[in-house]
C-alpha cells in the first residue's frame, strides 16, 4: 500500500510536466505575450526589446520552458509579471480562502445530501423520494454560476441578509458555499440513494429482519454502514472538485481564492503566475487523491487486495473508480 | 376449424415479432413519459435554433438598440423585459438558442468523432497504446475543464469555432473512456472470439462488430455531453471568453445581467432558465435513451 502511494505520488511529476508544457505552448501559440499589453505608443523598438529581455521573453519557447522547469525543481516558481510578487508567497496568501470555501461546500453537500438520500431510499417511491428525484435531475441541469447569481439576487439584493461578494465577514462564505454545495448535492444524493437501495435489498438484511432485528436497526446499523462506502468515496471526490474547480464560483462572488487568480493570469498571459498556481493546485489535488485512496481502504478493507495483487488488476480497478467519478 | 384456432393463437405473437427495430425502440422509449416530453422540448429548441435567422432579423431585432426602451421590467409587451440598450430579452433569449444549442451539438459531435475511435482502439488493443492514450487523458483530466477552456481561448483567439474545440477537449477524454470501457466488456465475448477465429483482421473487427454493440452506451454519453457542453460554453461566455459580444449567447446574456444585478435582477433570470430547461430536457432524453437501448431492461 505504501509502495503504491509513493508510486502514485511519483506519477504526479509527468502530469505536472505535461500541465506546464501545455500552458507554455498555449501561451506561445497566441502570438501575443505579456509585453504586448504594456506597449504604449511612444515606446521605441529598443525599449520594447529591452522589456522582453527583462522578462526573459526574448528566448525561444523550449529554452524558456527548460529554464522554468529547472527552477521549479529547485523550489523557485518565479515572480508574477503583473504584480512582481513571488508566486509561492502569493499562493500562500490565496490558498486559505479556496480551501476554506471548498471545505464549507463539502459540509453543505454532506449535511443536506446524505440524510435526503437515506430517506429517499428507505421511503422508496414515496413523495419524499419523488421530490428528491426531481431535485436531483434539476440540480444536474442548473449551471452552478447561475445558481450563485440567483442566490445573490434573493439573499443579498432582495432580502439583504448576506453580502453580495468578497470575504470580509464570517457569513460571507455562506452564499458561495451553498452555490457549490447544492450543485454537488444532486450527485451525492443519487449515490447515497442507490447505495442504500442496493443494501436494503441485500440477502444479509433479509436474514437480519428474519431473526427479528427492528427495522430501525436494520437501516441505521446494517444498511447504512455498508452504504457509506460509496457515499464517502463520492463525498471525497466531490470535495476535491470543490477545492480544485471553484474558479467560476470564486469569480461570481469575487472570492479572494486561487481560481480567480488563475483565470485572470491566463487572460493577461502572466505565464509564471498561471503556471505556478496550476502546478501547486494540481499537486495539492494529487496528494489529496492519494489520501482519498488510502482512506477508502480504511473504510472498505476489501479494497486492500486491489492494491497488493497483480498489476493488471490494480490498473483496471483504478480506472473503474475514475470512470465512476467521471460519470 | 382447428387450423383457424391455430392461426388465431399465432397471430398476436407474430404481430409482436414483426415490430421493426426502430418500432421496438420507440415502444420502449415511449414508456417513459418524461423522456417523451423531453424529446419534444429538445426538438422544439432545435427547430428554434435552426430557424432563428428566418424568424428574427439579426441586425434590427437582435443587436439593434433603442435607448428609449431601455431597462423596462417584464410587462405584457416585453415578457422578459429589456436590457440596458433597450433590446427585448425574450427575442434575445430565443435567438440565443441558435448559439448555445449549436455549440452543444457540435461539441458533442466532435467528442464523438475524435473520442470514440481512440477509446475503442485503446480498449481493444490494450497494452502500451492503451496506457499511453489513457495517460494523456489523465493529464488533461487533471486540469479543471474550465481552465483548459480559458487556456485554449486565450491562446487561439476569440471565435466560436475555437470555443467549440476548447469545450470539446475535456469531453473527448470522457467519451473515449466510456467507449474504452464498453469495448473492453465486449472484447471478451464469444462472438468476437469466433470472428477472430475465422480470420477477421483487427481493425475491421473493431469497427464492424465491436463498435456497433458498444454504441448504445456511447450514444447516451454523447447526449449527456450536449448538455454539459452548453453549460461549459455559457460558463466561458460568462467570463467574457466565449462567443464575442454582442451575440446573444445565454452565458453572455447572464454576464451582461451580472453588472445590473443589484437593480435589474430579472436580466439574470431568463437566460439561466433557458439553459436549465435545455440541459434538463437533454438529460431526461439521455436517461430515456439509456433505458430504451439497454437490452437488459427488455421485457
Amino acid at each position: 500500500m505504501l509502495k503504491y502511494s509513493i508510486k502514485r505520488l511519483l506519477l504526479l511529476i509527468p502530469v505536472l510536466l505535461g500541465v506546464t508544457f501545455i500552458i507554455y505552448a498555449a501561451m506561445n501559440l497566441s502570438g501575443t505575450d505579456y509585453v504586448d499589453s504594456l506597449i504604449t505608443e511612444d515606446m521605441t523598438e529598443e525599449q520594447v526589446a529591452a522589456m522582453r529581455a527583462h522578462y526573459g521573453l526574448d528566448k525561444p519557447l523550449i529554452e524558456r520552458y527548460v529554464i522554468y522547469i529547472g527552477k521549479m525543481f529547485q523550489g523557485d516558481l518565479g515572480k508574477s509579471y503583473n504584480n512582481g510578487l513571488d508566486v509561492w508567497e502569493y499562493f500562500k496568501t490565496r490558498i486559505g480562502a479556496t480551501l476554506y470555501l471548498g471545505l464549507m461546500a463539502g459540509v453543505v453537500t454532506t449535511v443536506l445530501a446524505i440524510p435526503l438520500g437515506i430517506i429517499a431510499a428507505v421511503k422508496n417511491g414515496s413523495v419524499i423520494d419523488n421530490i428528491c428525484n426531481v431535485l436531483g435531475v434539476i440540480g444536474l441541469a442548473t449551471p452552478n454560476f447561475w445558481l450563485g447569481l440567483l442566490l445573490i439576487v434573493l439573499f443579498a439584493v432582495k432580502l439583504k441578509w448576506l453580502p453580495v461578494s468578497g470575504n470580509e465577514h464570517w457569513y460571507s462564505v455562506i452564499l458561495p458555499a451553498f452555490t457549490i454545495g447544492t450543485g454537488h448535492m444532486a450527485i451525492q444524493m443519487r449515490t447515497t440513494r442507490t447505495a442504500m437501495l442496493d443494501n436494503l435489498r441485500a440477502d444479509y438484511l433479509r436474514t437480519a429482519r428474519a431473526k427479528g432485528v427492528s427495522e430501525r436497526k436494520v437501516v441505521t446499523k446494517h444498511a447504512l454502514r455498508n452504504a457509506l462506502i460509496p457515499t464517502v468515496q463520492i463525498a471525497l471526490a466531490l470535495l476535491s472538485t470543490a477545492v480544485g474547480g471553484a474558479a467560476l464560483t470564486e469569480s461570481v462572488f469575487n472570492w479572494p481564492g486561487v481560481g480567480k487568480v488563475i483565470v485572470d493570469a491566463v487572460s493577461k498571459r502572466d505565464i509564471p503566475l498561471a503556471c505556478g498556481f496550476l502546478v501547486l493546485k494540481c499537486s495539492i489535488l494529487g496528494v489529496f487523491h492519494v489520501f482519498t485512496e488510502l482512506l477508502n481502504v480504511v473504510i472498505d478493507p476489501r479494497l486492500k487486495t486491489m492494491y497488493v495483487r497483480d498489476r493488471k488488476k490494480k490498473n483496471d480497478s483504478g480506472k473503474k473508480a475514475k470512470e465512476a467519478k467521471a460519470a | 376449424m382447428s387450423t383457424d384456432k391455430k392461426e388465431k393463437r399465432i397471430l398476436p405473437s407474430r404481430k409482436y415479432s414483426k415490430r421493426s427495430q426502430l418500432g421496438e425502440f420507440w415502444h420502449r422509449y415511449s414508456q417513459n413519459k418524461g423522456a417523451v416530453i423531453a424529446l419534444f422540448v429538445v426538438l422544439a429548441i432545435g427547430l428554434l435554433a435552426a430557424l432563428a435567422d428566418v424568424i428574427y432579423d439579426y441586425d434590427t431585432q437582435i443587436i439593434g438598440y433603442d435607448l428609449t426602451q431601455k431597462l423596462i421590467r417584464p410587462c405584457a409587451e416585453h415578457p422578459f423585459g429589456t436590457d440596458e440598450l433597450g433590446r427585448d430579452m425574450l427575442t434575445r433569449v430565443l435567438y440565443g438558442a441558435k448559439y448555445s444549442f449549436m455549440i452543444g451539438l457540435s461539441c458533442a459531435a466532435l467528442c464523438f468523432v475524435v473520442g470514440m475511435p481512440i477509446g475503442a482502439l485503446a480498449g481493444y488493443y490494450g497494452g502500451t497504446f492503451d496506457l499511453l492514450v489513457m495517460r494523456v487523458f489523465d493529464i488533461i483530466g487533471s486540469i479543471p475543464s474550465l481552465l483548459i477552456g480559458i487556456m485554449v481561448v486565450a491562446a487561439l483567439g476569440h471565435k466560436t469555432g475555437i470555443l467549440i474545440i476548447a469545450i470539446a477537449i475535456p469531453g473527448v477524454g470522457s467519451i473515449a473512456s466510456a467507449s474504452r470501457m464498453a469495448v473492453m466488456t465486449i472484447r471478451s465475448s464469444e462472438y468476437i472470439e469466433s470472428a477472430r477465429a475465422i480470420g477477421m483482421k483487427s481493425f475491421p473487427l473493431v469497427m464492424k462488430h465491436v463498435v456497433p454493440n458498444a454504441l448504445n452506451l456511447i450514444v447516451v454519453r454523447v447526449t449527456l455531453q450536449v448538455g454539459s457542453a452548453i453549460i461549459s460554453a455559457s460558463s466561458l461566455s460568462y467570463l467574457g471568453l466565449g462567443v464575442p459580444l454582442p451575440t446573444p449567447e445565454w452565458g453572455a446574456l447572464l454576464s451582461g445581467g451580472r453588472k445590473l444585478i443589484r437593480t435589474h435582477s430579472y436580466l439574470t433570470l431568463f437566460p439561466g432558465l433557458a439553459i436549465m430547461i435545455t440541459v434538463l430536457a437533454l438529460n431526461l432524453m439521455g436517461d430515456g435513451l439509456r433505458d430504451a437501448l439497454d437490452p437488459k431492461l427488455k421485457k
